[in-house]
């Protein structure tokens, strides 16, 4: 799998990317100053737009439209002659029930999330990951759920494209999760269950139970013929195990605690990290998912490059005969 | 120094904890809560090498406290100051324990059992201490502890020497038993009075024939010291012994003119044919006797006439003559005369001495006379030799109240069966004011309720098969004055408390007074198998409380009244102490003769018959019966260290170097607490992990 600009991933977070490629970007330290949940999302997806605008992903703002590339199979019926001459590309108009990519977003609200050391939590961090995303989508008017999970799934919204739909997705997101043990197998196998239509499935979780615990409820997700992402949303601290001096560590889901001497663990935990996050990511690699991870202290319009080119890829399928109520739509 | 538990000091190594404690970097007590332990295992305790200057003190006073305590425990003493002299090595204490009973006359065995005893005492070295005992029924020192300490050490087996070939067997029975623990009593008290030098080895040298009726019985609740062996050296003599024994005759003898003998043969014995014959008559026929190894048998020898002849019964074909005479005082008793004062005819049944005639006829071996006293007529009391009881049913004149009295302060027994109305006879009987006794009202009848079988008048009745006396029904009885008779005994109550039976001593004698008589008017006293023993302990006197029974060698010979003289069978004469009740120096079996003032009496004594069960006892039986037995030289090197052992216990017991050690470490770890307070306070709290 490959990044947007085409750089092989490793397991290794964004966050360690150059900062040309993050400068236009919003720092997540002055993001999360803004209070109301809703602002943050929007802006970070200005930001983002704005970033898109700019090289290096020139040309990729076309695609926030109505229209998409003509690929081989479509009708030339539906090619947009003005399109053409303006940009020289041929591309195909769409129709609203094209358009309608259903995403849910499910986001880890367990005890672990609440853990951060950058003055917010990953789990504020991955909620306002899901914000952005489902701000974007909605924008695209794209149908948009929401299911947030501890042991099991606490909070469900399917996905919808209404109005006052957003602002009630909002409102979950910004509850305050009670906070439990953290368990994949139960809340995906639920989400399986209870998600018929095929559609876009946005994992924002730490991802820390053993590897092998979430390769069975991802491989059922995929055999119902769902895409999935996985946004692995992780602390600096836990990345990089920058602690000093010993202390008694105190597990956040079990209570269990642990005299540490991080200058004498500290090896042995970035092997045995390192080591689960090569097996989180041959798993995935494995069932034909995105993983992207992501530290607290990284952009969120990173999470959007994921979700913009898995909904390319989808929405890339032969066109459907348009619908008589089919929207022109004019480029943003 | 040395130590009497050295493994202790292996606990010394935990010095090694303060140590590493010392070195191991401080737990933090900040916590940090972290998202997930997964990936995290516990840090072991980092040990540092920088050793801060400060807690060297404290360490060195942990230290210090372990190391002391840790010494405590290994217990130590100072084995110099205990210098024991060069004497104690092969030191040993020996009570030489020497059997005279009469068993050990038989044979050669008394020669053997000295040239055994001569060994033990030829073995004593001059370092060692030794006592020699010798028994039969009770144990006496032929030479103590104390002496053999005191003698010249060359001399002093010289003196055990003689002493034991003066010995000589004696007629007594044998009480190993009590001897046994009479000799370990000795060696405990000397231990006692010597603590420093009482841990040598001790044990006991018994020389005996171990015959099986040694009775060993008084070791069954002994504690025999753990310490103490027993070197149990028997003899044996050749041959087998046969005993001949008196029987008591039965009441429902079928021939009371007979003597019963049972004569019993030892199990390994290889001859079955004796004979029984009077000694000192060579006319009459000899009784054959057939009786098998290992079994007895029962046989009827005519009863001599009385006289000087016939007094010793001899059994004839055993090997072992020592216990083959049996003696009889063919003597008959004296007759006892019961003086009865009332007004009843001998052959009225409704009356008291119908039945006082007839009660004493069953008395066996007992001649009983009872003479009556018509009221009015003189009491005249024979004064020698005086009757055995009085019986008074009446009122009698002033100066036979008195003679009454003075019979009884002399030892005899009055017995009063009162009457209603004034008693003045009986109250000058017993030396007090005169009284009125009434009819108690009885509905119905009256039982016994109380009755002290602690008394000797109902002592023969008081086992359980016998004390039911609710078959006892009285349908009169009466009433005394509250402590009428002054200072009295109340030995059995009415089931309403009413007393039934008074006693009154009077000097040597005393008075018993009955509320209720036998007539058949009064209820069925005379009717009741109790009446008989009742009567009989009346009989029998004030203070004949010993048993009745065949006399033993070395056994207590009951005196009359007054005896002045004890004629031994040897001949000799042994003068008695006015008062004495019993004699208690019939050293031999045969006749004895005792002078008293109603004529001379004749008491056989015999030897104890267990003393003639000669069959060997078996070295076994001894430490079945708790004695602890010399062992073989195999386990002399573990006794020899286990006597070490016992010597350092006792040193250190002594020293207790353990208490100023276990005071000690106290007052170091009372240090080191204020100082590692005083340091707590001192440090600064270690701040916790910070984030990055």
């Amino acid at each position: 799998m490959t990044t947007p600009t085409g750089r092989p991933r490793s397991p290794e977070p964004d966050a360690r990317a150059p900062s040309s490629r993050r400068g236009s970007f919003v720092d997540p330290q002055t993001l999360f100053r803004i209070k109301s949940l809703q602002l943050r999302a929007k802006a970070a997806v200005e930001g983002f737009i704005k970033g898109i605008h700019r090289s290096p992903y020139h040309g990729f703002s076309v695609e926030f439209s109505e229209y998409r590339q003509y690929s081989v199979g479509d009708d030339p019926r539906y090619l947009d002659w003005r399109l053409y001459a303006r940009s020289d590309r041929y591309y195909v108009k769409r129709f609203e029930d094209e358009t309608n990519l259903r995403c849910h977003l499910v986001v880890d609200s367990s005890r672990s999330m609440g853990y951060g050391t950058l003055g917010f939590t990953k789990g504020e961090y991955a909620r306002t990951a899901a914000a952005t995303i489902a701000y974007f989508l909605t924008l695209q008017r794209d149908a948009v759920g929401l299911a947030a999970f501890e042991d099991r799934i606490v909070e469900y919204l399917p996905p919808r494209h209404r109005p006052g739909h957003l602002r009630r997705l909002m409102g979950m997101l910004d509850r305050e999760p009670q906070g439990k043990a953290t368990d994949l197998v139960g809340p995906l196998d639920e989400l399986a269950a209870t998600v018929k239509k095929r559609g876009l499935i946005v994992l924002l979780s730490d991802l820390l139970v053993p590897a092998e615990a979430i390769r069975g409820p991802l491989a059922r997700l995929r055999a119902r013929g769902h895409e999935v992402i996985a946004l692995r949303v992780l602390d600096p601290a836990e990345v990089g195990f920058t602690f000093a001096g010993p202390s008694q560590f105190r597990d956040a889901e079990s209570g269990r605690a642990l005299y540490v001497d991080p200058d004498a663990a500290r090896a042995g935990y970035l092997e045995r990290f390192a080591a689960h996050a090569a097996e989180v990511q041959q798993i995935c690699t494995g069932l034909g998912f995105a993983l992207r991870t992501m530290t607290t202290d990284s952009p969120l319009e990173l999470a959007l490059f994921d979700v913009l080119k898995s909904r390319m890829m989808r929405l890339a399928g032969p066109s459907r005969r348009p619908s008589p109520g089919g929207r022109g739509g004019g480029r943003p | 120094m040395s130590f009497l538990t050295p493994f202790f000091i292996l606990g010394g190594l935990a010095v090694a904890a303060p140590i590493l404690f010392h070195l191991i970097r401080r737990t933090t007590r900040s916590e940090m809560p972290f998202s997930s332990l997964i990936f995290l295992a516990p840090s072991p305790p980092r040990v540092t090498r920088r050793s801060r200057l400060e807690h060297w003190p404290l360490l060195l006073l942990r230290a210090a406290a372990l190391a002391i305590l840790a010494a405590a425990f290994a217990r130590p003493f100072l084995r110099q100051t205990a210098a024991q002299d060069l004497g104690d090595v092969g030191r040993s204490r020996t009570a030489l324990l020497i059997d005279v009973s009469a068993s050990m006359r038989r044979g050669t065995l008394w020669s053997k059992a000295v040239a055994k005893a001569l060994e033990v005492v030829a073995g004593c070295g001059p370092q060692d201490e030794l006592a020699v005992l010798a028994f039969d029924a009770s144990s006496r020192p032929v030479l103590g502890f104390a002496e053999w300490a005191s003698l010249d050490p060359a001399q002093r087996q010289a003196a055990a020497r003689s002493r034991i070939e003066a010995l000589a067997p004696s007629w007594g029975a044998t009480r190993l038993g009590q001897a046994l623990i009479d000799a370990a009593g000795a060696i405990e008290d000397l231990g006692d009075a010597a603590r420093a030098s009482a841990r040598v080895p001790r044990r006991i040298v018994l020389v005996s024939d171990l015959q099986q009726g040694s009775r060993l019985d008084a070791l069954g609740d002994f504690d025999w010291p753990s310490d103490l062996e027993l070197d149990a050296r028997p003899v044996a003599a050749e041959g087998s012994n046969a005993a001949a024994e008196w029987l008591a005759p039965s009441d429902d003898d079928a021939r009371p003119d007979a003597l019963r003998v049972r004569v019993s043969n030892d199990p390994n014995s290889k001859r079955e044919s004796f004979s029984l014959s009077w000694v000192d008559d060579k006319e009459a026929r000899p009784i054959p006797v057939y009786v098998p190894p290992g079994e007895s048998r029962v046989v009827r020898v005519p009863r001599p006439t009385a006289g000087p002849a016939r007094t010793a019964l001899r059994l004839e074909g055993d090997a072992h003559s020592f216990d083959d005479v049996l003696y009889l005082a063919a003597d008959p008793e004296q007759p006892a005369t019961v003086l009865f004062v009332g007004p009843d005819e001998p052959d009225d049944p409704e009356g008291l001495l119908y039945y006082l005639g007839r009660v004493f006829d069953a008395a066996p071996g007992r001649a009983v006379k009872v003479e009556r006293r018509a009221p009015g007529s003189p009491l005249a009391i024979a004064a020698d030799p005086p009757p055995a009881l009085v019986v008074l049913a009446a009122e009698t004149s002033p100066g036979d109240a008195a003679s009454l009295a003075e019979f009884a302060k002399r030892g005899g027994t009055v017995l009063a069966v009162v009457a209603a109305g004034r008693a003045a006879t009986l109250a000058a009987a017993a030396e007090v004011p005169a009284f009125d006794v009434v009819d108690a009202e009885v509905r119905g009848d009256a039982m016994l309720g109380e009755i002290a079988f602690d008394h000797p008048l109902f002592a023969s009745v008081s086992a359980p098969q016998f004390n039911d006396f609710t078959k006892i029904r009285f349908r009169r009885y009466r009433r005394l004055p509250a402590d009428a008779l002054g200072e009295a005994r109340v030995v059995a109550r009415f089931e309403n408390g009413d007393p039934a039976v008074i006693e009154k001593r009077l000097g040597k004698g005393r008075l018993v007074v009955f509320a209720s008589g036998w007539k058949p008017a009064d209820g069925w006293l005379a009717r009741s198998s109790k009446f008989v023993p009742l009567m009989s302990a009346l009989l029998d006197g004030p203070g004949s409380g010993e048993a009745a029974g065949p006399l033993l060698v070395g056994g207590p010979i009951p005196l009359p009244e007054g005896a002045v003289a004890v004629h031994k069978p040897d001949g000799s004469t042994v003068r008695v102490e006015p008062g004495t009740a019993a004699f208690r120096a019939a050293e031999a079996p045969g006749v004895y003769g005792v002078d008293a003032p109603g004529g001379p009496r004749r008491f056989a004594v015999n030897l104890d018959p267990l003393e003639s069960r000669t069959a060997p006892l078996g070295v076994e039986a001894l430490e079945q019966a708790g004695c602890r037995l010399v062992r073989s030289e195999a386990s002399a090197e573990v006794e020899r260290e286990a006597t070490r052992q016992l010597q350092n216990a006792e040193l250190e017991g002594r020293q207790k170097l353990w208490r100023p050690l276990i005071l000690l470490a106290i007052a170091v770890l009372i240090v080191e607490t204020w100082l590692a307070g005083r340091l707590g306070r001192a440090r600064p709290i270690q701040a916790g992990a910070s984030a990055p």
